[in-house]
């Protein structure tokens, strides 16, 4: 287990609800549903940087405190989602490239758009306690959100990613290729 | 690598059940809070208020520093607004006097006297749910202060939602974003317009964040909705406060069937960067079931 993949963790769950509550301009609210999600981008970097596992483990714990603390309709979407789509990036950026910085945004933005769909498909369909239309919620929810997402993740690319990695090279090499 | 029939395809199923269950077993039944989610909840959200807090105070400065070269203009219609303040309490103070004396002469019981007399405490909000389909947020008053559930909270401009969870040191509050119709899980508000508080009852049921609009459904289909009309909380039952402003119409149609009406409101109070709320208590009578 990564110490300095735990100390990222602390900080995006942090600011999960107080950071992104607060950052957003007024004015886009009302042209789009923009949702940072700090969380998920550091998850993907995890997944990509050190280990999928342990993107996997971490997005499950995560995830599973977020439903818990903020217990509204059911606990487990979080949950599931960020841990499903972290282990989907790391297995995907491996299987299909080496971890680039066009690889990382793409899994990013890839990641974010599929973990929304996620969310919407489960809140709609499964849980039936949301109606958007789905049009409405590509346009004004899934594809702003991820190039927000995908944008603050192009700016942290450097530090995260040294930040990550100086870590890995201190253990050994493990499940990777 | 060999997808199907692999050991990777039992993992993804049994998640995928594992989810199902979770998800469908925590849907909509009000477990009782649990030990581990208190703990879990005042450490983290300790935290997480330090955080909260501190924007919120310097998002405060930025506005002040914004906003110092329109000081002098809104000082003169302060003090406008204090004249006319000034006045209308000493007509508040009038009509109290009044409403005693009536009261009296009615002989209205203890009880009766003290249903609507509202405690207002203010809270602070800490955190805001990261999830946009459940408007959650999360502010610094428990059961340890006598919050419960189903007590309506109420920010600078009109009600803003319903306390949903309470843990001893923090409480969920349910945004009236979060109500749909349709919803197994919703809870409705019961209502009526300002002035005509007689015809026109009605539930906000659904917020549609497309239009960024509440519903307000099932009013008698005879009654007379005027865009611009005020709709406030009816507080009928003694749990739920009454005169709360809600929001304003735009528009009103006939429903679906025609038998009722409906109408779109616009909510007064804004749901985003919330900073302070009031939540508001109805002292319970006797034998009247919390």
């Amino acid at each position: 287990m990564s110490g300095r993949a735990a100390l990222l963790m602390a900080a995006a769950f942090l600011s999960e609800g107080t950071l992104t509550a607060w950052l957003l301009p007024e004015a886009w609210a009302d042209r789009a549903w923009v949702v940072p999600a700090p969380l998920l981008v550091v998850l993907v970097y995890v997944a990509i940087y050190v280990h999928r596992y342990e993107a996997l483990a971490w997005g499950f714990a995560a995830g599973l405190l977020q439903d818990v603390l903020y217990y509204g309709h059911a606990v487990g979407v979080r949950a599931f989602g960020l841990a499903a789509v972290a282990y989907a990036a790391g297995a995907a950026v491996r299987w299909f490239s080496r971890p680039t910085m066009v690889a990382t945004l793409a899994a990013v933005f890839i990641g974010c758009m599929a973990f929304s769909l996620f969310e919407f498909g489960v809140y709609r369909f499964w849980l039936r306690t949301s109606d958007v239309p789905a049009g409405w919620w590509a346009v004004r929810h899934g594809v702003p959100s991820a190039l927000f997402n995908a944008v603050f993740a192009l700016a942290v690319y450097l530090p995260f990613r040294r930040f990550l990695e100086r870590g890995r090279t201190a253990r050994e090499e493990d499940g990777r290729g | 690598m060999k997808w199907i029939g692999s050991r990777r395809l039992l993992v993804v199923l049994a998640a995928l059940i594992v989810f199902a269950a979770l998800t469908g077993l925590t849907f909509s039944r009000r477990f009782p809070v649990t030990f581990v989610e208190n703990a879990a909840k005042d450490t983290v959200v300790a935290l997480q208020g330090l955080l909260y807090r501190a924007l919120a105070a310097v998002s405060a400065f930025a506005g002040d520093v914004r906003s110092i070269w329109i000081v002098y203009e809104e000082n003169r219609e302060l003090r406008q607004t204090l004249f006319r303040y000034v006045r209308d309490v000493q007509r508040l103070n009038e009509l109290e006097y009044e409403n005693e004396r009536l009261k009296e002469a009615l002989r209205f019981t203890e009880e009766q006297k003290r249903m609507n007399r509202y405690v207002w405490r203010i809270a602070q909000v800490v955190s805001d749910s990261p999830d946009p389909y459940n408007r959650i947020v999360v502010i610094n008053l428990g059961s340890k202060d006598g919050i419960r559930e189903q007590m309506a909270v109420v920010a600078s401009g009109g009600l803003v939602g319903l306390i949903e969870r309470v843990h001893p040191f923090h409480s969920n509050v349910r945004l009236l974003t979060d109500l749909n119709a349709a919803s197994p899980d919703s809870k409705a508000v019961s209502v009526w317009i300002r002035g005509k508080e007689d015809s026109t009852f009605g539930l906000i049921d659904d917020y549609d964040p497309t239009t960024g609009l509440l519903t307000m459904s099932k009013i008698d289909r005879n009654a007379l909705v005027e865009e611009g009309d005020v709709v406030v909380t009816a507080g009928l039952g003694g749990v739920f406060p009454g005169g709360i402003v809600v929001g304003d119409v735009v528009s009103s149609e006939e429903s679906a069937i025609g038998i009722t009406k409906s109408a779109k409101v616009k909510p007064r109070a804004s749901f985003r960067r919330l900073d302070y709320v009031f939540v508001v208590e109805v002292p319970q009578a006797e034998g009247v079931a919390p």
